[in-house]
C-alpha cells in the first residue's frame, strides 16, 4: 500500500507547511498544494483509484505522466479529469467515472467474470436480430459506454486564446529542451518553451534524482532559462499537435496559446510501455517512471516490498533510487538487460535479488496486487512453469522499454523507423526546421543529450538563416532500452496491451486471425489504441504483436497515424472567447429610438418592422399602406456601394455584368444583372455613370462583398486600368417611396425631382444642405427616391425627413413590409425567388441580357440557356375570401400528382386585400393559362389564379422588372 | 493590468484613388510611400493600399475633390487607439500576424476579432497603435477590444 | 443475454470464421474489376455477386479495406434531399439500411435518432420547407418543426446559439440514423467473399487499358489484369483515375475534416444540423460527439487537418450546447470530399466503353452506400444506366441538366 514518506525530497513539488482538505467518494483527506488528485489519495493509500470502461476491473496509478486513465474523475464542476496531472485544490469533490455504487462495490464488476461471452469485436457478431430487440440492446449498450457524465447546467468557461510568434518552439523542458533553448537564445533566437509539467525538469526529477551533479546542472539550467530575456517559458502548458507552417496551439490553464514559429525542436521525450502479463494491470502494478515520479515530485512512496520486471539500465537505477527511499525491492526480473547496464555491484549491496531471463508470469490479487509469480522466460515470451516461483509483495514496477513521444514530428512530416538495437522506433527523417533531439532522438546518456541538445539547436538555427543545414551527428545509445518481446502469455488472458480499453493480447490475436491483420484493420475491430489515451501505452506493444502474427518487421507492419490532440483539450478552450462580427446602419441609433424590432441580415442588423412585440402584423400592415397612401422611409444604407474608375471603368462592367455600361451618359443608370459562369443568377442592382471615368454600382446587402470580390478580381484578370473602391459602410442610403414623397423630398434638396426630368439614373446634388446623391428608385413603389449620402450626412437627413415628414403622414418601414411591397410592384427579390441554380430567362430578366457587346461572364453559358429554359416564375393572386390557409413559401404546385413548381414569395397584400404571390414552375405550365394548384399542409389544395404584374395596378408604362434588397 | 483604448474621432481620413493620384499627393506637399507601407507627415500620415491608391490621414490637406482622376472619396472608417505598452498584449487576443515588426513598418493590413483592419504604428499616434475598420463595425470593435482580457504576463516573445 | 454472445462464449475463439480470405496472387482475368475497396466498390461486388450472379471479381484496394472515406465519415444517414431525383435515390438507400445487419449478419449499430436541420433565418426555413415538401411528395419522412417541438426533441440545446443567429424552425426528418462506418466496410467485404469475388488490399491500379474506345484491362502494382469492365469508386482519388483515360470531368477535390470527444454518457439521441453555423454533430454508440462541418475553404489534395477547423466547431457547439464546453476533444482527422458543381453525384457509364465511374460523392457519399452498390451493380450488369441514376450521368453537366441540391447538402456550400 503507497503512503507519504516522511522526508521531504529535495525537490519535492508539494509544500508540506500547508494542508488542502478534499473529498474522495465522499470520505475527507488531506494533502499539501503541489499534489496531484492522484498523489493526494496514494498519499492517504488510497490505491484503488478507478474501474476500467469494458470489465471494469479495479485499477490504480500507472504511469502518473496521463499516459493512461486509470485515475480518471469528475467533480460536480467537470469530468475526464486526469488525476495524475491536476492539481489538487481546496474543498475539491472527487468522485470515480463510470461506477455504480462505488468503486469497491461497482455494480459492474462482475463484467470481468463474463468476458468470455464478450470476446473482441462482439458487438458486431451480436445483438441484431431479431431486428426489434436491437434498439433495446442499443439502449443498454450505450448506458455502458461512454465513461463521465456531464452535467447539462455547466455553463462554459470560455477562456480567450491568444497568439503568440517566436524563432524557435522547443517542446519539453527537460534536460534536452532547457539546454536546446539556452543554445539557441544565446545565438540570437526568440525562443518559446513549453513543458506540460507544473515546473521544468522532466525526466531530471525523476531519473535523475540520485545524481547530484546532474542535479546541479539542472538547476543552473532552469535558472539560466528563467533568467534569459529571449525565453518565454510556459508550464503546464500542452502542445496539442503540429499543423502546417509550425503553428502549435499549446494549451494552457488560462487558455491556448497559438504559437507561430519559424522552427520547432521537439524534446518530447519517451513514453515508457507497459509489460504484458496476467494481471498487470491491478492497482500497485505501475511503471517504474510512474513509482519515481511518485516518490520525487510528491514524496510517496508506491509501495513496501515490490517485485520489478526490468530489460534496460533504467530500470536498475529505479530500483535502486526506490531502495534508498526505503522501498523494499524483494526481485527483479530481468528479461534481458545489457550486461553492461546491470550495476551488479551495487544491487549486491542492497540486497537485492536478480533473476536473469525470467519475466513475470502473473500478477495476484484483485483490488490490490499482493504478490508476483516470476518464472524463466524464453524469447516467443513462454514461461517455464515448472521453475516459478510466487513472491509476495504489495507493488510491481515495469520498466521494459519506452516509445518515443513522436506524435508532433509525426504530424510535421517525420518518419521514424525501428530501431532493433534499442528496441524502439528512432526520428529517421525530418523536415529542415522541426528537429528531434533527447530521448526522442534515441539518445539516452545524459551527456550525450546535452551534445544532441546544442547540435539540434545548431542544425535548427541554420535551417532558419537558411544556411546549409550540417549533418546529424549520431549521439544514439549503442545498447537496448527494452525488450524486444516484453509480452507474456497466460492461459487465462487478462494480460493486457491496452488498458483503457481492456484489450487483451488474445483479442489481438483472435482479431488478426479472423481476418483484421494490418495495423488499420487490428486497431478499428479491436480498439486497441482508440481510448482516451489514444494508444501512448499501447500501440508499440500492439504493433509488436501483428509483427509476430505476420511474421514480418515492425517497420514492415506500419503504424497507425497520429492525429492532434496530443491530451484531450476541452471544447470550451478551443472555442475561446465568443467574437461574432456585427454591421451596424449609421441610423442604428435612431431605428431603436423608433422601436425597431432588429433581425440579422447576415452580419447586419437591419429594422424588420416598428412597433411593439406582439404587434407584428398589423405594424406590417401600417408600415404597407403608409408607403401606399402618403409616404415611408427605409434605411437600405446595407445595400453594396462600390465606385468604379478609371479608363477602363466601363469595359470592367461590361466584362462583369450582363448589361451594356459603355453606352450610358452622364447621370443616366440601368438595370445590372451579374451571372457566374454557369450562367445562374448571382446578384443584381444598379450601374450609373457619374462621369466619364466613374461609375457607381449597387449590390444588394447580401451579395455586396462578394460582388465587390467579383469586380476586383475581373479587374487584375483582365489587366483593366481601373479602381474598385467599396463605399457601402462610408455612405448611408435611405429610400423615400410612396405618392408623397416627392412633396417630402423636394424642398429639402437642389436637385430636380421632377418626373420629365428625372426619369431614372442618378443625380448629384445637396439634401439638407449636405452632399448627396439621388437616384430613382423604384422597388416598392411607382415613385421614390434613394439617397445616398455620407455618414454624418445620413443621420442629419433621416432625422430631418422624419421632422418634416410628421405632416406628411410619414412612416419609417422594415424589411418586412418592403418584402410586401416589392411583391405588390411585381419585383422578384434574388435568391429567395431565385435559387442557386436559377438563370436569368427563367426569372424574367432576359432584356438584362445584352449579348451584342464584348465578352462577359457567363456568357457562354447564357447563349446555351437562352434556347432551353425548363421552369419560369409566374405570378398569382388568391380570392380574397379563401377560408384555407394561407400557403407558404415553398409549398409546392402540383398538376397530374407530379410536381410542377413551387412558391417562391407569397404574401397578403393589405392593398389589394388578397394574397399575391410568385412560383417558378415548368415551363409548359408557365406557358399556359392554367391556373396552379398550390399544395399546402395537410395535402389540402388550393386553386391561384394567374396574374399579370405589377399586382399593384397603376397608371403608364411598367417598369422594368427590378430587384433590390 | 487593464488595457487603455481610446475612441480616435479626429483623423479625418480620406481615400485617394486612380491615375495621377501619386503626383496629386506630391503637389501637396505630402510624401508617397511604397506599397503597403505608410509615412508620416505634419498632421499624419499616408498609406499606399495599391497602384496610385492611397489612404490620407489628416485635417487641412487639399487635395483634389472627386470628380475627375484622381477621385478623392471620404473615409468614415472607425479608429482606436492603444496605448503601446499595452498593444502588443491585447492585439494577441485578437489577431495571428506577427505585430513585433510593426513599428519599424509603420503600417499593416490584417484581421483583428475576425474583421479586415488597418494598424499604423509611428509618429502622431501618440506613442500607441491605431486600429481602424470598417465603420459598420465600430460598435463590435470597441467592444471588442473593451472585452479583451487582461493578462498577468504581457510578455510575448 | 443475447443467444449469440452466448454461443460465442462457449466456442472456441479458433473456430470463429475469418471475416476476409486470406489474400493470394492476382489472376490474369476478371469479369469486372472495381477499383476502389471502400463501402460503395465492396457493396458494388456483393450486389455484382448476389443479384447479378456476376462472381469473377476483383476489388482492388490500394490501401486497407474501408480506409479511405468509408472510414473517416460522420455516420449519418439520412433521405431529406432538395430534388426529386435525389429524395428516390436516397429513400431506396434507407430502405436497404434498415435491412443491412440482417442481411449481411454483422451487427451495424444502425440507429434510427431523428435528425434536425436547423434553419436560423427566413431563408433558410424556406429552404427546409421546400425539402420537406418535396421528401413528403415521395413519401419520405420529413416535416417542418418549430422552436417548440425542437425545444421538446432536444431540451438541452440553447436555441438563441449562444446570442444568435437563433433557431427559428427546422426540418425534422425522423429516419435520420447513424451507423458504425468500418462494420459497413467489413460486412459487406466478407459477404462479398463469401460468393466468390476476390478482395485485394494494398493493390494500387495504375493504369487502364484500353483499345479501340473500350476497357481491356488495367495495370497494377501487382500485375496487369485484364477484364471486360472497369468500376472506379475511389471517391477522392477519382481525378487520378479519370486521368488515367483524359476523361474530363467537372470534380474538384476539398479536405473535408470532423472530429471527436472522449466518451461520455448518452445526453443527445438525435442527430443536429445547422447550415448557418457549420455544424454536424450526433453522439456514437460508444458515447463519443462526432462533429463535422463544411468542406474546406479551398482545393486540396490532401488529408491534413487544421486547428481553425475545430476552433470554429468548438465555437458554435459550444453555443448549441453550452454544458459541452467541458467535453475534451480526442482527435482530429479529414477525408478528400470529391466535390461536384451541383453537389450530386456522377454515376453511371461513361464514353469509354466498359468504363463505368462511381464518384462526385462530396459531403453525400457514405449514406449512399449501399443504393449506390447495387445499382451500379445494376448498371454494369446490363451495360446501362439504372433508372435511379440516370439523372447522375456524367452528360449533365453538358446538357445543362444538373440535379440542384446545394440547398440540401447539410452544411454545403
Amino acid at each position: 500500500m503507497p503512503y507519504r514518506r516522511a522526508e521531504a525530497g529535495p525537490r519535492e513539488w508539494i509544500d508540506r507547511g500547508r494542508t488542502l482538505r478534499f473529498t474522495f467518494e465522499g470520505r475527507s483527506y488531506e494533502g499539501h498544494p503541489g499534489d496531484t488528485i492522484t498523489s493526494a489519495l496514494l498519499a492517504n493509500g488510497v490505491s484503488l483509484l478507478g474501474r476500467s470502461f469494458k470489465y471494469h476491473r479495479p485499477r490504480g496509478a500507472f504511469s502518473l505522466a496521463n499516459h493512461d486513465v486509470n485515475a480518471l474523475f469528475c467533480t460536480p464542476q467537470d469530468t475526464h479529469i486526469r488525476g495524475d496531472v491536476t492539481p489538487l485544490v481546496e474543498g475539491m469533490d472527487v468522485r470515480p467515472v463510470n461506477v455504480r455504487g462505488g468503486l469497491d462495490n461497482d455494480r459492474d464488476r462482475h463484467l470481468d467474470r463474463l468476458g468470455r461471452f464478450m470476446p473482441v469485436g462482439f458487438y458486431y457478431k451480436a445483438f441484431h436480430r431479431p431486428k426489434a430487440l436491437f434498439p433495446y440492446w442499443e439502449r443498454a449498450i450505450r448506458k455502458r459506454a461512454g465513461l463521465g457524465q456531464v452535467d447539462l447546467d455547466w455553463t462554459p468557461d470560455r477562456r480567450a486564446k491568444r497568439h503568440a510568434h517566436c524563432d524557435a518552439l522547443v517542446v519539453g523542458a527537460g534536460p534536452t529542451g532547457l539546454t536546446a533553448a539556452l543554445d539557441l537564445a544565446d545565438n540570437g533566437c526568440s525562443v518559446v518553451l513549453v513543458d506540460e509539467n507544473p515546473h521544468p525538469g522532466a525526466s531530471f526529477d525523476y531519473a535523475h534524482a540520485g545524481d547530484e551533479t546532474a542535479l546541479a546542472h539542472r538547476d543552473a539550467l532552469i535558472a539560466s532559462v528563467h533568467a534569459h530575456p529571449a525565453i518565454t517559458l510556459h508550464t503546464r502548458a500542452v502542445a496539442l499537435g503540429h499543423y502546417a507552417d509550425h503553428l502549435v496551439p499549446i494549451a494552457t490553464p488560462d487558455g491556448i496559446i497559438k504559437v507561430r514559429a519559424r522552427g520547432v525542436l521537439l524534446a518530447t521525450g519517451v513514453i515508457e510501455q507497459p509489460a504484458v502479463f496476467h494481471n498487470n494491470d491491478r492497482p500497485g502494478v505501475m511503471l517504474a517512471s510512474g513509482a519515481q515520479r511518485l516518490l520525487h515530485r510528491f514524496g510517496v512512496a508506491a509501495c513496501r516490498r515490490a517485485i520489478m520486471v526490468v530489460a534496460n539500465g533504467e530500470g536498475y537505477a529505479a530500483a535502486l533510487d526506490l531502495h534508498a527511499a526505503g522501498v523494499e525491492i524483494a526481485a527483479i526480473a530481468d528479461m534481458g538487460t545489457p550486461e553492461s547496464q546491470i550495476p551488479a555491484a551495487r544491487l549486491l549491496a542492497a540486497g537485492i535479488p536478480v533473476h536473469r531471463d525470467h519475466a513475470i508470469h502473473a500478477a495476484h490479487g484483485e483490488s490490490a496486487v499482493e504478490a508476483a509469480t516470476l518464472a524463466p522466460v524464453d524469447a516467443d515470451g513462454h514461461c517455464d512453469l515448472a521453475r516459478a516461483h510466487r513472491v509476495p509483495c504489495d507493488g510491481v514496477f515495469m520498466s521494459v522499454g519506452w516509445a518515443p513521444a513522436g506524435q508532433l514530428l509525426y504530424q510535421a512530416g517525420g518518419r521514424l523507423r525501428y530501431d532493433d538495437t534499442l528496441a524502439m522506433p528512432v526520428p529517421e527523417t525530418w523536415p529542415d526546421t522541426v528537429v528531434p533531439a533527447g530521448r526522442l532522438n534515441g539518445v539516452f546518456d545524459l551527456d550525450c543529450q546535452y551534445e544532441d541538445a546544442r547540435d539540434a539547436a545548431a542544425r535548427l538555427r541554420a535551417a532558419l538563416a537558411g544556411e546549409p543545414v550540417p549533418a546529424v551527428a549520431d549521439h544514439r545509445d549503442r545498447v537496448s532500452h527494452g525488450a524486444a518481446w516484453p509480452i507474456v502469455a497466460h492461459d487465462r488472458g487478462r494480460n493486457f496491451v491496452d488498458l483503457d480499453e481492456d484489450v487483451q493480447l488474445k483479442d489481438l490475436e483472435q482479431a488478426a486471425r479472423e481476418g483484421f491483420d494490418n495495423i488499420e484493420l487490428l486497431k478499428r475491430f479491436s480498439t486497441v489504441g482508440m481510448g482516451p489515451s489514444q494508444g501512448k501505452h499501447a500501440n508499440q506493444n500492439a504493433i509488436r504483436i501483428l509483427a509476430r502474427i505476420r511474421d514480418q518487421g515492425i517497420d514492415a507492419t506500419g503504424t497507425t497515424t497520429a492525429r492532434p490532440m496530443f491530451h484531450p483539450v476541452r471544447l470550451e478552450d478551443l472555442a475561446g472567447r465568443r467574437l461574432r462580427p456585427t454591421r451596424r446602419s449609421p441610423l442604428h441609433d435612431a431605428h431603436a429610438e423608433l422601436g425597431a424590432r432588429f433581425m440579422d441580415a447576415g452580419a447586419w442588423l437591419r429594422p424588420a418592422w416598428y412597433g411593439a412585440a406582439g404587434d407584428r402584423a398589423e405594424a406590417i400592415a401600417a408600415e404597407v399602406r403608409a408607403v401606399r397612401e402618403a409616404v415611408g422611409l427605409i434605411d437600405v444604407s446595407t445595400l453594396g456601394k462600390i465606385e468604379v474608375v478609371g479608363p477602363d471603368a466601363a469595359r470592367l462592367l461590361e466584362a462583369a455584368y450582363t448589361v451594356r455600361a459603355a453606352d450610358l451618359s452622364v447621370g443616366a443608370g440601368r438595370y445590372a444583372l451579374m451571372v457566374d459562369e454557369s450562367g445562374v443568377v448571382a446578384d443584381d442592382g444598379l450601374i450609373a455613370r457619374l462621369g466619364p471615368e466613374h461609375f457607381f454600382v449597387t449590390a444588394s446587402s447580401g451579395h455586396a462583398a462578394a460582388t465587390r470580390r467579383e469586380l476586383t478580381r475581373e479587374a487584375a484578370l483582365g489587366g483593366f486600368d481601373a479602381w474598385v473602391v467599396d463605399r457601402t459602410s462610408e455612405l448611408g442610403s435611405i429610400t423615400i417611396a410612396g405618392p408623397r414623397s416627392r412633396e417630402l423630398l423636394a424642398p429639402l434638396t437642389d436637385v430636380d425631382l421632377d418626373r420629365k426630368a428625372f426619369k431614372g439614373g442618378i443625380r448629384t446634388g445637396h439634401v439638407c444642405g449636405q452632399p448627396a446623391r439621388v437616384l430613382r428608385a423604384a422597388f416598392v413603389d411607382r415613385i421614390g427616391f434613394e439617397v445616398h449620402a455620407d455618414v454624418a450626412a445620413t443621420r442629419l437627413i433621416w432625422a430631418r425627413l422624419m421632422d418634416d415628414g410628421a405632416a406628411l403622414g410619414v412612416r419609417a418601414f422594415g424589411v418586412e413590409a418592403q418584402r410586401v411591397l416589392r411583391l405588390e410592384m411585381g419585383h422578384i427579390i434574388v435568391g429567395q425567388d431565385t435559387d442557386g441554380l436559377t438563370d436569368p430567362f427563367e426569372a424574367a430578366m432576359a432584356g438584362a441580357v445584352h449579348f451584342d457587346k464584348p465578352a462577359f461572364i457567363g456568357r457562354g453559358a447564357l447563349a446555351l440557356l437562352a434556347e432551353r429554359t425548363q421552369r419560369r416564375l409566374v405570378a398569382f393572386t388568391l380570392p380574397a375570401d379563401a377560408d384555407t390557409p394561407l400557403p407558404r413559401e415553398s409549398h409546392l404546385v402540383i398538376e397530374d400528382g407530379e410536381i410542377a413548381g413551387r412558391v417562391t414569395s407569397i404574401a397578403h397584400s393589405p392593398t389589394l386585400g388578397y394574397a399575391i404571390g410568385f412560383a417558378m414552375v415548368d415551363t409548359a405550365l408557365a406557358d399556359s393559362e392554367r391556373a396552379l394548384t398550390l399544395r399546402v399542409d395537410d395535402g389540402v389544395q388550393v386553386r391561384a389564379t394567374r396574374a399579370a404584374t405589377p399586382f399593384v395596378a397603376r397608371r403608364g408604362k411598367r417598369a422594368q422588372p427590378e430587384s433590390r434588397s | 493590468m487593464s488595457f487603455e483604448i481610446t475612441t480616435v474621432t479626429d483623423l479625418a481620413l480620406r481615400q485617394l484613388v486612380g491615375p495621377g493620384a501619386g503626383a496629386a499627393l506630391a503637389e501637396a506637399g505630402l510624401p508617397r510611400p511604397d506599397d503597403l507601407c505608410a509615412a508620416a507627415h505634419d498632421h499624419g500620415f499616408v498609406a499606399c493600399l495599391g497602384h496610385e491608391h492611397y489612404l490620407v490621414a489628416g485635417r487641412d490637406i487639399p487635395l483634389p475633390v472627386a470628380s475627375a482622376p484622381p477621385w478623392c472619396f471620404t473615409r468614415s472608417d472607425a479608429v482606436f487607439r492603444i496605448s503601446a505598452e499595452h498593444s502588443r498584449a491585447l492585439l494577441a487576443q485578437y489577431c495571428g500576424h506577427d505585430l513585433r515588426r510593426l513599428p519599424e513598418a509603420g503600417w499593416l493590413m490584417t484581421r483583428v476579432a475576425d474583421i479586415d483592419v488597418w494598424l499604423r504604428a509611428g509618429a502622431h499616434t501618440r506613442n500607441g497603435v491605431l486600429v481602424g475598420c470598417d465603420a459598420s463595425y465600430e460598435r463590435y470593435l470597441h467592444d471588442a477590444l473593451h472585452g479583451a482580457v487582461p493578462t498577468a504576463d504581457a510578455q510575448n516573445a | 443475454m443475447s443467444w449469440k454472445l452466448f454461443k460465442l462464449g462457449l466456442t472456441s475463439p479458433e473456430n470463429e470464421p475469418r471475416f476476409f480470405p486470406e489474400e493470394k496472387p492476382l489472376a490474369s482475368h476478371y469479369d469486372v474489376v472495381i477499383i476502389g475497396g471502400g463501402g460503395h466498390g465492396l457493396a458494388c461486388a456483393y450486389y455484382l455477386a448476389k443479384e447479378h450472379g456476376i462472381t469473377r471479381v476483383a476489388v482492388l484496394e490500394q490501401g486497407y479495406l474501408g480506409g479511405g472515406n468509408t472510414g473517416r465519415n460522420t455516420t449519418i444517414v439520412r433521405s431529406n434531399y432538395l430534388t426529386s431525383e435525389g429524395v428516390k435515390f436516397y429513400d431506396a438507400s434507407v430502405k436497404l439500411w434498415e435491412n443491412l445487419s440482417g442481411d449481411l449478419d454483422i451487427n451495424l449499430f444502425y440507429s434510427t435518432r431523428g435528425h434536425f436541420t436547423l434553419a436560423h433565418s427566413d431563408d433558410a426555413m424556406r429552404t427546409m420547407r421546400w425539402r420537406a415538401e418535396v421528401n413528403k411528395h415521395h413519401g419520405v419522412d420529413s416535416e417542418v418543426v418549430d422552436r417548440d417541438a425542437i425545444a421538446r426533441a432536444v431540451p438541452t440545446m440553447d436555441l438563441d446559439c449562444g446570442g444568435g443567429p437563433a433557431v427559428h424552425g427546422a426540418l425534422y426528418h425522423a429516419p435520420g440514423s447513424v451507423v458504425r462506418h468500418d462494420a459497413v466496410a467489413w460486412g459487406y467485404a466478407r459477404a462479398a467473399a463469401q460468393r466468390g469475388v476476390e478482395i485485394h488490399q494494398q493493390t494500387a491500379v495504375t493504369d487502364i487499358h484500353t483499345a479501340g474506345g473500350r476497357v481491356t484491362g488495367v495495370a497494377t502494382s501487382r500485375g496487369d489484369i485484364s477484364c471486360d469492365a472497369v468500376v472506379s469508386m475511389v471517391a477522392g482519388y477519382t481525378p487520378r483515375i479519370t486521368d488515367m483515360l483524359d476523361l474530363p470531368t467537372p470534380i474538384e477535390i476539398y479536405p473535408l475534416q470532423a472530429c471527436v470527444t472522449e466518451p461520455v454518457k448518452p445526453f443527445l439521441d438525435t442527430i443536429i444540423v445547422s447550415g448557418s453555423l457549420h455544424v454536424y454533430v450526433s453522439q456514437s454508440s460508444r458515447g463519443e460527439l462526432v462533429m463535422g462541418s463544411a468542406v474546406d475553404p479551398a482545393v486540396l489534395h490532401s488529408t491534413r487537418s487544421t486547428f481553425e477547423f475545430v476552433e470554429g466547431l468548438a465555437d458554435h457547439i459550444v453555443d448549441m450546447f453550452p454544458f459541452a464546453g467541458r467535453l475534451r476533444l480526442l482527435r482530429q482527422w479529414a477525408g478528400m470530399a470529391d466535390m461536384t458543381p451541383d453537389f450530386a453525384p456522377i454515376m453511371g457509364t461513361t464514353p469509354v466503353d466498359g468504363f463505368y465511374l462511381d464518384s462526385g460523392w462530396g459531403t453525400w457519399g457514405f449514406k449512399a452506400t449501399p443504393i449506390s452498390g447495387q445499382t451500379m451493380a445494376a448498371t454494369v450488369a446490363a451495360k446501362r444506366n439504372h433508372e435511379l441514376i440516370e439523372p447522375f450521368r456524367l452528360g449533365r453537366f453538358a446538357d445543362f441538366q444538373l440535379v440542384g441540391e446545394k440547398g440540401a447538402a447539410s452544411v454545403g456550400h
